[in-house]
């Protein structure tokens, strides 16, 4: 690449840079490190710093000013602690930890301070929001209301999410939680939802190939990663969600959507044990602090569906959970699931049961979802779970008897294959329409004599069938124009079903 | 975590709470000054608190007994004894340092620290001073001390606040400012 430098422009952005930060006379309130280690420093002075107002030192090393107490404070390093010596001065900026926000952020992967770290230069923004805003008080919100289809056929069916909902991905280690929340992403493209993938504690090897899975499908011209990888400080690991939230509430108060993933907030709550322990903060339940509740609460709080006259945006929140041995009432689960609005359960017996997206619809629950969702879908998927239930009784009683009548078969049939119907690959998502007709097919036990080793082809066919065939294409227009499955739907759908299915029937 | 400056403290704070509760804050006071001045001066009393004292927690207690006898009050020497015992005598400064600073809170005292690039006039402190005053009020103990490393200007602080109007904290400030990437609003810049 020939680069053509000028002087000229150079002196003058030099010159710019220096009036910007040349002041004759410095006035500024310090403290001197009494004592520094594991990310946190003990300072004596700062007497009337705020709290978690950003302090920093002489050399630019930034810090959060957290524990005020009668004679020192305690601050938590957000840069190389290594610089930090004791005698060292921290002053006072007068000012809690903001990030930049707004258009120039898409498409970029930042830290928790809204750095660049994706080596494409700076962040362009003038704006600037502080990253622990207020959530909107009861009368700036509305009921969830609009669908945000996830393209996941299990989750739009079974618990529906809502713009504006607080739904919790929750599941052990390698059950496929992020692989959900990726494909919603994935199914944002042209939407409008900016879409914002908050990485706590994450390996970067995960996150490069995130972000490369991202860039390949198009949705980084949507998206923005925020990155608090595992080597980072506890206290930037902390910061990250908040980060996160306060670059979606900018699109959120602005009239648009916006989508924030929390990866995982099991980690968060780890990174702010570790910084209060340091901080010596009484340790209560599993050595975490008093305040672990409202670490999570505030964040999720400001997740909300605005109202009219607000601009009507929205911001959905999918906070993910990490479990052990499935245990969901150890003490961040409990307490996250009681704050959210329902919890998508993944399970990894059903995982390796090759059940995937290992949902478990027994306990997976939307409390709010309903109400947004597509109208179709609801009509269509109202006896899904009670079909799957019936399915998950019998199929434990049959394990105990071979000899069962004509019904029961027959249910174990539409449940086997409604399972499958549920069974989805990683990062495709499929549009509102096809869900709905392949759903349809299962309900209407379409798809009951085929068997097990061609369902899979079966519901590709009929995947395909809905774009190529000729009532499937009508049944395309008429639900895009009106998404309600009444009687010339049904009989569009049942035709597309018909040919598309026949020819993978027994017999 | 726990260095010299947190046991410091954490001393200076005993030993304060002490004074107060024998309504004792003025000689305890006195006593402190007095042995930094100690400190200060005599190069053996620094080695001998900064030297591991043999034998038993009392036996050191009893040594330091026999060095200060009856110079001080009764609350100081049990002070003494104390970090004796626990082979913290070599903390005497710093703790010293931490007690003026909370007389000087309880008292509402600034404490006004002025450093000069160069030897400064009677009027340059007077006009500090000054300045300290009107903001502060009349009470405040000064120290004064010269500095070339300022290369030019004066540096002073009041409590927690400080002025800096040296060449060198002008230099320092745009070595820090020219370092950071240009750019609008980074929040740690």
């Amino acid at each position: 690449m020939n680069i053509q430098l000028k002087p000229d422009e150079i002196s003058a952005l030099l010159r710019r840079q220096m009036q910007l930060v040349d002041r004759p006379v410095d006035v500024a309130e310090v403290g001197t490190v009494l004592s520094v280690g594991d990310g946190i420093a003990r300072v004596d002075g700062l007497s009337k710093v705020m709290y978690n107002e950003l302090v920093e030192t002489e050399g630019g090393v930034a810090g959060l000013a957290l524990n005020l107490e009668e004679d020192s404070v305690g601050i938590a390093i957000l840069d190389d602690v290594t610089l930090i010596r004791e005698g060292d001065l921290f002053r006072r900026t007068g000012r809690v930890v903001s990030v930049p926000v707004g258009k120039a952020l898409t498409g970029r992967v930042v830290d928790a301070l809204g750095r660049p770290l994706d080596g494409k230069g700076p962040v362009l923004s003038d704006e600037l929001l502080p990253v622990e805003g207020f959530a909107p008080s009861i009368i700036e919100r509305k009921n969830v209301c609009e669908p945000l289809q996830t393209g996941i056929l299990a989750i739009d069916a079974l618990t529906p999410i809502g713009r504006g909902q607080r739904e919790l991905i929750i599941g052990d280690r390698k059950t496929g939680k992020t692989t959900l929340a990726i494909d919603t992403i994935l199914n944002q493209a042209g939407t409008g939802v900016q879409c914002f993938y908050v990485a706590v504690g994450q390996k970067l090897s995960t996150v490069s190939a995130l972000h490369k899975l991202l860039s390949e499908r198009g949705a980084m011209a949507y998206t923005t990663i925020v990155l608090a990888n595992a080597s980072e400080p506890a206290p930037l690991q902390y910061l990250a969600p908040y980060t996160g939230c306060a670059m979606a509430e900018y699109w959120r108060d602005r009239g648009g959507h916006a989508l924030v993933i929390y990866d995982d907030l099991t980690k968060h709550a780890q990174a702010y044990r570790q910084m209060s322990l340091l901080l010596r903060r009484p340790p209560g339940r599993e050595a975490f602090p008093g305040d672990i509740f409202y670490l999570h609460s505030r964040l999720l709080e400001r997740a909300a569906k605005l109202s009219d006259e607000k601009g009507g945006g929205s911001l959905t929140a999918l906070p993910i959970v990490e479990t052990q041995a499935n245990d969901i009432s150890a003490y961040i689960p409990t307490n996250v699931i009681s704050i959210t609005d329902g919890q998508i359960f993944l399970e990894a017996g059903l995982f390796h049961e090759g059940q995937r997206p290992a949902i478990n619809p027994g306990v997976s629950v939307s409390r709010v979802g309903g109400d947004a969702q597509v109208k179709a879908m609801k009509q269509t998927a109202g006896p899904l779970r009670v079909l799957l239930a019936q399915y998950r009784e019998l199929e434990a009683f049959m394990r105990f008897s071979s000899d069962l009548d004509a019904g029961t078969l027959e249910q174990l049939a539409v449940g086997r294959s409604l399972m499958h119907v549920l069974r989805q690959a990683p990062n495709q998502p499929v549009a509102v329409h096809k869900q709905v007709a392949v759903l349809f097919a299962g309900t209407q036990k379409a798809l009951v004599k085929i068997p097990d080793s061609r369902l899979h082809e079966a519901v590709t066919a009929l995947y395909d069938a809905v774009d190529t065939h000729e009532n499937g294409q009508a049944y395309t227009a008429r639900f895009a124009s009106s998404p309600v499955m009444d009687d010339e739907l049904k009989r569009l759908l049942m035709r597309v079903i018909e040919d598309a299915v026949k020819p993978y029937r027994k017999g | 975590m726990i260095n010299d400056g947190v046991y410091a403290r954490a001393y200076s704070r005993a030993l304060y709470g002490a004074a107060e509760a024998c309504h004792d804050e003025a000689s305890v006071t006195q006593d402190v000054l007095a042995l930094e001045r100690q400190w200060n001066g005599s190069p053996e009393l620094r080695q001998f608190c900064r030297s591991h004292l043999p034998g038993s927690p009392r036996d050191r207690a009893r040594s330091v007994e026999k060095l200060w006898g009856e110079t001080f009050t009764p609350t100081m020497m049990f002070f003494l004894a104390m970090l004796a015992q626990r082979d913290h005598l070599g903390l005497v400064p710093l703790i010293a340092q931490q007690y003026q600073k909370q007389d000087d809170r309880a008292q509402g005292r600034s404490d006004v620290r002025m450093s000069f690039a160069c030897e400064p006039g009677a009027e340059e402190i007077g006009k500090i001073r000054q300045l300290v005053a009107d903001a502060h009020g009349p009470v405040m103990k000064v120290s004064v001390r010269v500095d070339p490393a300022l290369i030019a200007g004066v540096r002073f602080s009041v409590n927690d606040k400080r002025v800096d109007a040296s060449l060198a904290g002008r230099l320092a400030r745009l070595r820090v400012g020219l370092s950071k990437p240009m750019q609008p609003g980074m929040a740690a810049s």
